[in-house]
């Protein structure tokens, strides 16, 4: 008699084992993502750290580096082929994970088996080269319905490669748009809330954050099937608008020269007089800002990131779990305050 | 008698003869800068490139291709059919079979370092260990192509450039350096001696010698290496900066340069409300006089002429030819000198002209500056087919439109204004780039623009006065009894006679004096209308009217025609002699209804040919917004002459069908609604316009609206007509 007993015991013990597991595993799946620490992403061409970004990762104990390994473009003859490939002029300082990331353009994944069949290897020898250490893998690509197919094939071509391989975790950066489509076979997500406006649009609010266009988003957010983090703003850019129309972005700009910039409303600023500043083209001398012509100042206050970031949360907790701040440039992060990078931080 | 009196005064008014209406140039402004003290469009100079193919090219007695040559020294990647890599290996393989062992060598060498160069950016990532490997390849190289700099009879300063990139690559600063410091002598007469020197500047640059770095690449004309000698060194700020540091640095010509034709822009661009312009004017006009007072520069001319041209853009021409004549007796460069030359001819031509001797100092200055551009490289400007261009056109064409041009026509002399113009045009786009006049419009005909009715000198011509352009006819007809300056335009000006009657024709059909307007379409060439931009609409028939389309049953008979066929006739000419004719049966006429036929027809007519007609052509040469906006001479009076032909017509025959088809025609002469719903420019917020002169005759049409006539001429078929009448409630 008791054997049924024990049998049903069992059964309701398996049975509820079973549930807990699925469920356990279900919420792993869709929750916080592995191995979380403050992060950053460094996407410069070469690495090298001044003393104050030593500071920053210091400081904040920065736990993972997301470096941008290389892009992936096509070339002029239409094939794709590595560009912009870091240069390691410095080391990662002690203690911080390295998740190296390549940037693909959508275009360039006709060929998904190939292509990532190059990307894994590429990366290996990368970090073997360089001494980097890394079970990770990131891959950031503006992908749409119609390069869906190939993209999706390409990240499964690569998770098969990482056996046998120091490499075991994929992930992925998850534009907002994207939270509506399929989810991608990737181990995690990197929630990208940045670029959320058209730049050369001279109307846009802030063409880098706008809480009022991530509202948009965020109705998938919830239950969106991959464990997600999030990557905030931590830069600005000055656009140069002619009669409205999108010129440049602009570097290394000093609007608080008067007699070159005359404020016309908060963050946009009116060229008073022609002059011309250092232009990252290598066939002009310099870019000529002319009198009349528009600077647009977009950008991120703390309190704005803080804002974003409360409003993912409430929609989905668990993707405060790992914080990650783009980008890792010490001109940029000096606008903030230490304990505003703290609270960014904070979960 | 009312009515008579009434056609006398509108004969009068079409017969009688206008005087010549003020002309209003249309002369465009030149576009380029003036101030060139270098050439910045040699910033994309790729001469290394064509030498090395060159010095290859003779190497093998051009036994290979130059494009084969320039594969394997630049080992670039070449695609086979089906699309794979490749890489061409003619120049090696012809090496081979000559057994020129050292060249060979040599190339091989030079794929190694290619290949380790481009590693780092291929799909196969060099590994630690391939790192390792190169560096021991370099160091390889290095000893190898040191060995062969004495022993090598023909590539002995290849290898010599190549042992000091390798020690630079290899990271070996000393061994670089004294690689280059063994053997620079023996090479200084060769560019490779350039090439060397430029991995040494690298080092100079890094090691605080700025200058000797800005002056090797200044040098060697590495104009993008140079612009990061002085990134942060831009503007007043940067140029004072700049000053303290090196008082005689090389970089100032591109500093100086950059900033006056930053100013130049800004002038011209926003002059009036540009305040921090005149400032920084003045500031550098200043700082320009201290410079010169310490007497530390090499270039003096440089900083005086840069501020006399400064001083001209600001409005001040005697200061700045003062300043500029001072400049000119000062030490400066040949290009510096050249430049004073080009400023003074600018400063001259905008504002000395009735000057005593200026004539013949254009002329020589013109001959000058022709010569200085056909001796400048060009560069190909994309928005004009047959402009390839370089800073002295630019100069010459800024010149001419900017300042001589406007200036002559302010001293009246439009004939010589016109000359210069178009000479400028024939030079620029003909002569310059070796294009004959008649080539080009055959070429531009196939693509439907042609240049002599769309350039300057033609909009200048089509908008002057019937007097003014005879008197350039003139001018063109017998250059020798002119002036210098006339005279040497006039020579090198367009001097087509079909050209000239043609556009003197039209003026006199613009202004009716058809007469006239057939003495000079008479002279005009059958081949020449048909090579016309505007041939393709002078097919239109002028007896079917643009914008009558309701009353005609067959809607064939529409035409909007644009053919390519030819032309039997000059349908301009067969215009002003098929009006003029009429004009003249209506005024004989004794039968009311024929003459009231006549006067009817004659309103069609100037209907047909104004430009709301489909037969615009005849008096236009675009029907475009910009024909719009830019007023042809005397093309305002055709629409009100077929009103005044129609009310004729409606006087002389009262009839029901004269009057209701001539009020139609009064209706419908604008060829617009009368009552339309505009948006006034603010979003979503419209305004409704009635016009009431349209308006005026609908309501004579509405007693009409019984009569037999009505129907017959097919009014209820107007939309314009029927939405009136459903307006007023009446169908």
């Amino acid at each position: 008699m008791q054997k049924p007993l024990f049998c049903l015991t069992f059964s309701l013990v398996f049975l509820f084992s079973f549930s807990l597991c699925t469920l356990l595993i279900s919420c792993t799946k869709s929750e916080g993502v592995p191995d979380p620490a403050p992060s950053v992403y460094y996407w410069r061409t070469t690495l090298n750290f001044d003393s104050a970004e030593i500071n920053f990762l210091k400081a904040h104990k920065i736990g993972k580096i997301y470096l941008r390994y290389f892009d992936v473009a096509l070339n002029d003859k239409g094939n794709p082929v590595p560009v912009g490939t870091i240069k390691f002029s410095d080391t990662i300082p002690a203690g911080i994970k390295v998740i190296p990331v390549v940037y693909i353009e959508p275009n360039c994944i006709s060929n998904p088996n190939d292509m990532a069949t190059k990307i894994v290897k590429r990366v290996k020898a990368m970090s073997e080269a360089n001494g980097i250490n890394t079970d990770e893998l990131q891959i950031d690509c503006d992908w749409t319905i119609s390069s869906q197919k190939n993209y999706f094939a390409m990240l499964t071509a690569m998770r098969r490669l990482f056996t046998n391989s120091s490499l075991r975790r994929l992930s992925a950066t998850i534009r907002l748009h994207q939270l509506s489509m399929a989810v991608p076979p990737v181990d995690y997500g990197v929630l990208m809330c940045y670029n959320t406006g058209n730049l050369k649009n001279e109307k846009c609010e802030n063409s880098i954050l706008s809480p009022n266009v991530v509202k948009t988003f965020l109705k998938p957010l919830h239950s969106y099937k991959l464990p997600l983090c999030a990557a905030y703003p931590a830069f600005s850019w000055h656009l140069l608008f002619h009669n409205g129309e999108f010129q440049a972005i602009l570097r290394g700009v000093d609007m608080s020269n008067h007699s070159l910039y005359k404020m016309i409303s908060p963050g946009k600023f009116l060229v008073i007089s022609s002059h011309s500043i250092p232009s990252p083209d290598p066939d002009s001398f310099g870019l000529m800002l002319n009198a009349g012509e528009e600077i647009k100042v977009d950008e991120v206050s703390a309190s704005l990131i803080l804002n974003v970031k409360a409003m993912l949360e409430e929609a989905r907790p668990s993707i405060g779990g790992q914080v990650i701040i783009y980008n890792l440039n010490s001109n940029d992060l000096a606008k903030y305050k230490s304990y505003e990078i703290s609270k960014i931080y904070s979960h | 008698m009312k009515s008579a009196k009434f056609i006398l005064i509108s004969l009068l008014c079409i017969f009688g003869c206008f005087r010549a209406l003020p002309c209003t140039p249309e002369s465009q402004s030149g576009k380029g800068f003036l101030f060139s003290v270098y050439n910045h469009n040699s910033i994309a100079d790729d001469s290394v490139r064509i030498k090395n193919i060159a010095f290859w090219h003779n190497y093998v007695k051009g036994k290979v291709s130059d494009n084969s040559i320039e594969n394997a020294i630049y080992d670039l990647e070449t695609y086979s059919a089906d699309n794979k890599v490749t890489h061409d290996t003619s120049l090696i393989q012809f090496l081979k079979k000559e057994k020129d062992t050292d060249a060979v060598h040599y190339l091989e060498l030079l794929k190694q370092t290619s290949a380790i160069s481009n590693s780092y950016n291929s799909w196969d990532y060099p590994s630690k260990a391939q790192q390792a490997i190169y560096r021991k390849v370099w160091a390889s190289i290095l000893i190898d192509a040191s060995k062969r700099i004495t022993s090598s009879k023909r590539l002995s300063s290849r290898y010599w450039l190549m042992a000091v990139r390798a020690a630079f690559y290899s990271k070996n600063a000393s061994r670089c350096k004294q690689i280059y410091a063994k053997y620079a002598k023996r090479f200084r007469n060769s560019y490779i001696k350039d090439l060397a020197e430029g991995y040494l500047a690298y080092y100079w640059l890094h090691n605080g010698q700025r200058e000797k770095a800005r002056e090797f690449y200044a040098h060697v004309g590495d104009l993008r290496s140079l612009r990061w000698c002085f990134k942060d060194n831009i503007n007043m700020k940067g140029i004072k900066a700049l000053y303290a540091e090196c008082p005689s640095s090389v970089a100032f010509p591109y500093l100086i340069q950059d900033f006056v034709n930053s100013r130049d822009f800004s002038c011209n661009q926003y002059a009036d409300d540009d305040s921090m312009h005149n400032n920084q004017i003045i500031e550098f006009c200043k700082f320009a006089n201290k410079v010169l007072k310490e007497g530390k520069v090499k270039n003096p001319a440089l900083w005086q002429s840069a501020a006399a041209f400064l001083t001209f853009i600001n409005g001040h021409a005697d200061d700045a030819l003062n300043g500029i004549n001072k400049a000119a007796m000062m030490k400066g460069t040949p290009r510096v000198m050249d430049n004073i030359r080009v400023l003074r001819f600018a400063i001259m031509s905008s504002a000395f002209t009735r000057q005593s001797g200026f004539n013949d100092y254009a002329v020589n200055e013109f001959t000058w500056l022709a010569e200085k551009i056909k001796s400048e490289p060009t560069y190909v400007d994309y928005s004009n087919k047959y402009s390839c261009r370089n800073h002295y056109s630019d100069a010459y064409e800024r010149i001419v439109k900017a300042y001589l041009v406007p200036q002559l026509m302010k001293n009246g002399d439009f004939a010589t204004a016109a000359a210069v113009m178009s000479m400028d045009n024939e030079f620029i786009n003909g002569t310059f780039n070796n294009m004959e006049h008649q080539k080009k419009v055959s070429e531009d005909y196939q693509e439907g623009i042609i240049d002599d009715y769309s350039n300057g000198s033609f909009e200048m011509l089509d908008t002057a006065s019937i007097d003014d352009v005879r008197a350039y006819a003139k001018l063109l007809m017998n250059p020798d009894k002119a002036h210098s300056l006339a005279r040497y335009a006039a020579y090198k000006a367009y001097n087509n006679p079909d050209f000239l009657n043609e556009l003197i024709g039209t003026k006199y059909l613009r202004i009716e004096y058809f007469s006239k307007a057939i003495h000079y379409l008479s002279k005009v060439s059958l081949s020449y209308i048909n090579s016309m931009n505007i041939t393709p609409y002078l097919h239109r028939n002028i007896e079917i009217v643009h914008g009558f389309e309701f009353l005609y049953l067959n809607k064939n008979e529409r035409d909007k025609s644009v053919l390519y066929t030819t032309l039997s006739s000059n349908p301009k000419l067969e215009f002003a002699k098929t009006i003029l004719a009429t004009f003249k049966a209506a005024i004989t006429e004794k039968d009311t209804t024929k003459k009231a036929n006549l006067f009817y027809k004659l309103g069609e007519y100037y209907i047909q040919a104004s430009l709301s007609g489909s037969c615009w052509a005849y008096l236009h040469y675009s029907w475009s917004s910009q024909s719009l906006d830019v007023p042809s001479y005397g093309q305002d009076s055709y629409l009100d002459n077929a009103k005044k032909m129609f009310e004729n017509s409606m006087l002389i025959d009262k009839s029901d069908y004269n009057s209701i088809r001539c009020l139609m025609a009064l209706a419908s002469i604008e060829n617009i609604p009368w009552d339309e719903t505009f948006d006034d420019g603010n979003c979503y917020k419209f305004a409704r316009f009635q016009f009431l002169e349209i308006a005026r005759y609908f309501i004579c049409l509405n007693n009409y609206r019984n009569s037999p006539a009505f129907s017959d001429l097919r009014v209820g078929k107007c939309d314009n007509i029927r939405f009136y009448m459903e307006s007023i409630g009446q169908q």
